[in-house]
């Protein structure tokens, strides 16, 4: 153990274990690794198919259970009235390791399967009769739907008779009495009659009007109240109609009709006293019906909210189960000595908890015999294991979003706590917008407990995961702020300004002051503030690229002396550094000394800087406006020096590996190839008496064979790459000048499209303006420029860093640590 | 004009603290990161305030003629705001 305390400079260091774990021990061992969450456990049986393995029987089961608790999550999320659920920590722990283990689990499947049951049966009962209140209350609409039709009928016939005893018509009498009896005859028609859905009435009309040619009499009414459905809890509206036809054979076809509509008949009859028996005696079935159904639903909902109380304490158990059976198929059962042997990554520090951990297992299981830990030497590439914390673990998971360290490489995520927000903050540098982000971050991290026990939705629980990174962004900006001198487009004025404003000029004057801090409010609204700025924010973000990039590439060397590359020392850092430093470098010690002189007194005109480096390229030895005395030949020194650098960086790395394999071919040996043959594990025999000496039973021998071509391919890759990349990661951080000075305008507009104009109301109506205008303003600020321009800021910070930054010295390549671990499980 | 001597005060200092910082650390689990959390955080300050100041150290009047119009100012003082801003209109300074 190299260090006293873990640190995340680089990744933990791993050591591959070895567990025999007695069978009668392995659950426990693996509930209590699990709980502690710090062992990922290899497959020691990657050629046997998941249903081969030793414990499908166990998952099957849990599997079972695991069925039956989703279903009663189903029931309890679908009931209407919420059923309450107790949640986890308020629950009684159901208690799966033990010598009683078996017996409480065995309890629990009986358990969840009666309730299954119950519940099935439940609904069931519940489903029919709610379908026989549903064809009762279908029934009732129809017969006082149909009854109005009657009724209609026999007031017309009333008309018609007392039409019949108008004196002033006695001619027609006969022919009246005639028609009385044909009207009369009409009730001599059959009839059907049903409820249908309200949206098919018109189809089934016309098919009806083809099908019968005509031949019928229909009528309908809207059953006012939907009919809710009790299968699928829709509501649906219906109609009642009632259709007059005659005959045998065109009755039959409107039955089929009507059935193959979806309508329900219902038999009425014509009889009128009858009809109001019938409805009596539906109101009356309907009443009991609902009384039971009453008692149905309660007795269901009793029953779950008794499901409720312990379901989330099942679903913890049942999903532990499975993770638990789940890792014992990953070992290696040995039948003959009724032992598992398991093999795995652990960070070395931990072993000794490990070992802890297992005995407590042993004696919580009840049994004297301890499952044995040894470690092993292997050539594997162990897992990279940055240990985190709560605050470190969001500016982590960005650099392992680019890519997973190799195992224990120098982890940028370390650096990147505060070049990231630092880098943000450049671009959003605003007092005010900064102060925003902060007090949000604030806010997230004071009701972190309350917040992290509620689930919140997948944006905003993404903006809480990362409270920490948008806490110090939101620290920088106002920092950065505060160097800007910008508050939501407004400025301070602290110090005494460097400019004088005479009143007879209109040009500020310098007064031999320097603004000590920050940019000098004077620019603020000048005219030409834009020239300042534009110039100011290109060359600073010149120099902080540039020094980011240096320092980027620094983290070469620890990576090259902890992993014994002296080679890439002088073959790769030292000609980078040179290169790097004798171009871009350069120049940004020509801006800082240009910076220094005082122009106006010196002898020169102050020279461009942009066409100085492009004519040191173009015309070395020419110097159009000298920066200082001997500018030519240093320039051409430092030209030399870079184009020296490449062939230095493009041939040294491969000649001394090619003189070493030839100086060891010149010894006499010779590689290994086809002799090395990858140990099975399927050899049992040979598996069983090799396991004590400390091999790993799953051994995969995938060490590289560093061919010469690729050794050279790759240097040229990597020489080009490196050299363009200089070029074009220096320019890639104007970004960081092209932001911020698209947020300070943005901010600047804002400001005066809105709120601007309004600052000084006279009138009422002024006042109600400045009110709106102001909330428009607040809310766009809070909307656009902190929400949209800051996750573009933020965007561009972690391009800097996994492009530019991470380009200098990232290796990359590594896999993550993925313990067993309970709590882990939740997040997925 | 100002000095240019703050800029290496305040480097002494920073470098000064930022060693204070790398040898005070408290031993612990978090070392690491306070250490080179606050480290990293001095230099970078430190770097942007040196930058603004250094650029308005000496500023580019004469040639580059970089000239404030603050209208505001002016009208607080009570002047009326002369006509003659034309001359500046052309103007662009020459950005190195």
């Amino acid at each position: 153990m190299a260090d006293e305390y873990p640190s995340l400079f680089r990744s933990e260091s791993m050591s591959l274990v070895q567990l025999f774990v007695p069978t009668e021990v392995a659950h426990d061992t693996v509930a209590e690794l699990g709980e502690l969450g710090d062992v990922q456990f290899k497959d020691l049986n990657p050629n046997v198919n998941p249903f081969q393995r030793s414990f499908v029987g166990e998952i099957r089961r849990v599997d079972e259970m695991a069925r039956r608790v989703r279903f009663f999550m189903n029931q309890v999320e679908k009931e209407k009235d919420v059923v309450p659920i107790r949640p986890l920590s308020d629950c009684a722990p159901l208690i799966t390791v033990g010598p009683r283990a078996a017996q409480t689990m065995d309890e629990l499947e009986v358990k969840l399967a009666q309730h299954e049951q119950r519940l099935v049966k439940m609904n069931d009962s519940y489903q029919t009769l709610s379908e026989r209140t549903r064809e009762l209350i279908e029934a009732k609409h129809v017969l006082e739907g149909t009854a109005v039709f009657f009724e209609k009928a026999r007031a017309q016939r009333e008309d018609i008779r007392t039409s019949f005893e108008d004196l002033s018509t006695p001619l027609l009498h006969e022919d009246r009495e005639n028609l009385v009896s044909t009207t009369n005859l009409t009730f001599d028609l059959e009839f059907i009659a049903g409820a249908i859905e309200r949206s098919r009435i018109p189809i089934f009309e016309r098919v009806l009007w083809r099908v019968l040619r005509g031949n019928l009499y229909m009528n309908y009414s809207d059953i006012p109240n939907p009919i809710t459905d009790p299968v699928t809890g829709a509501e649906i509206y219906k109609n009642v109609f009632i259709i007059f036809a005659h005959g045998d054979v065109v009755l039959g076809k409107i039955r089929k009709v009507a059935e193959s509509m979806g309508a329900t008949l219902y038999p009425i009859d014509a009889n009128a006293d009858k009809r109001s028996a019938a409805l009596r005696e539906v109101v009356s079935r309907l009443e009991d019906l609902e009384a039971v159904l009453y008692q149905t639903g309660l007795n269901r909902r009793s029953e779950l909210v008794t499901i409720g109380e312990s379901l989330q304490c099942w679903q913890d158990v049942v999903k532990k189960e499975k993770m638990i059976y789940e890792t014992l198929n990953l070992f290696n059962y040995d039948v003959r000595r009724k032992t598992l042997i398991a093999e795995g990554w652990v960070p070395t520090r931990d072993i000794t908890n490990i070992q802890l951990a297992l005995r407590d297992a042993t004696e919580q299981s009840g049994t004297s015999v301890p499952p044995i830990l040894h470690e092993l030497r292997t050539h594997q590439i162990p897992p990279t294991y940055h240990r985190t914390n709560k605050f470190t673990e969001g500016f982590q998971s960005i650099l392992d979003n680019y890519g997973i360290c190799r195992y224990q490489e120098v982890n940028p995520g370390l650096f990147a706590i505060i070049t990231f927000p630092f880098l943000f903050a450049v671009m959003f540098g605003d007092i005010g917008h900064g102060f925003i982000i902060f007090s949000a971050a604030v806010y997230m991290i004071l009701a972190e407990k309350k917040l992290q026990k509620q689930s919140l939705g997948e944006i905003t629980g993404q903006f809480f995961f990362g409270r920490y990174i948008i806490l110090l962004m939101g620290a920088f900006s106002i920092y950065t702020g505060l160097i800007y001198n910008d508050i939501f487009s407004k400025t301070l004025h602290i110090w005494h300004s460097g400019w004088s404003f005479l009143p007879t000029s209109s040009v500020g004057e310098p007064n031999g002051r320097t603004y000590p801090f920050g940019i000098d409010p004077a620019w603020h609204g000048a005219d030409n503030a834009l020239v300042f700025t534009n110039s100011y924010k290109m060359k600073m973000s010149v120099i902080l690229g540039v020094i980011h990039m240096t320092f980027a590439l620094c983290l070469q060397v620890p990576n090259h002396i902890k992993f014994k590359r002296p080679v890439d020392i002088y073959a790769n850092f030292i000609p980078q550094m040179i290169f790097l430093q004798s171009i871009f470098g350069y120049l940004v010690l020509c801006i800082l000394y240009k910076w220094t002189v005082d122009w106006s007194s010196a002898s020169t005109d102050p020279p461009s800087l942009l066409n100085m480096l492009i004519a040191m390229f173009l015309q070395p030895g020419q110097v159009d406006h000298q920066l200082y005395p001997g500018q030519k030949h240093v320039q051409v020194l430092l030209l030399l020096l870079a184009a020296i650098c490449v062939p230095w960086m493009l041939i040294t790395k491969p000649y001394i590996i090619w003189k070493e394999t030839r100086k060891i071919h010149g010894q006499g040996y010779i590689g290994l190839q086809g002799e090395e043959v990858p140990r099975e594990s399927s050899d049992e025999t040979l598996e069983g008496e090799e396991e004590g000496n400390g091999r790993a039973i799953l051994e995969s021998e995938d060490e590289e064979h560093h061919d010469f071509s690729e050794v050279v391919i790759h240097q040229v890759i990597h020489t080009i790459e490196f050299c363009l990349g200089g070029i074009s990661h220096t320019a890639s951080y104007l970004r960081l000048w092209a932001l911020s000075l698209a947020h300070a305008q943005l901010s600047e507009v804002l400001w005066s499209m809105t709120i601007g104009g309004y600052l000084h109301p006279t009138t009422l109506g002024g006042v109600i303006g400045l009110i709106l205008q102001g909330s428009l303003w607040l809310s766009l600020t809070i909307g656009g420029l902190c929400l949209m321009e800051g996750m573009s800021a933020f965007l561009h910070a972690v391009r800097l860093h996994w492009v530019e930054a991470n380009s200098k010295h990232f290796e990359g390549g590594g896999h993550a640590f993925t313990p067993l671990s309970f709590a882990n499980s939740d997040r997925e | 004009m100002g000095s240019i001597f703050p800029v290496f005060f305040f480097g002494a200092i920073v470098v000064a603290l930022m060693f204070g910082v790398a040898l005070l650390t408290p031993k612990g689990p978090n070392q690491a990161v306070i250490r080179t959390a606050l480290m990293l955080t001095l230099a970078t300050c430190y770097l942007l305030w040196m930058i603004t100041y250094l650029a308005q150290l000496h500023p580019l009047i004469g040639e580059c003629c970089l000239v404030l119009v603050f209208w505001k100012t002016m009208a607080e003082r009570g002047v009326s705001s002369p006509s003659q801003n034309g001359q500046e209109q052309g103007m662009s300074g020459r950005m190195s």
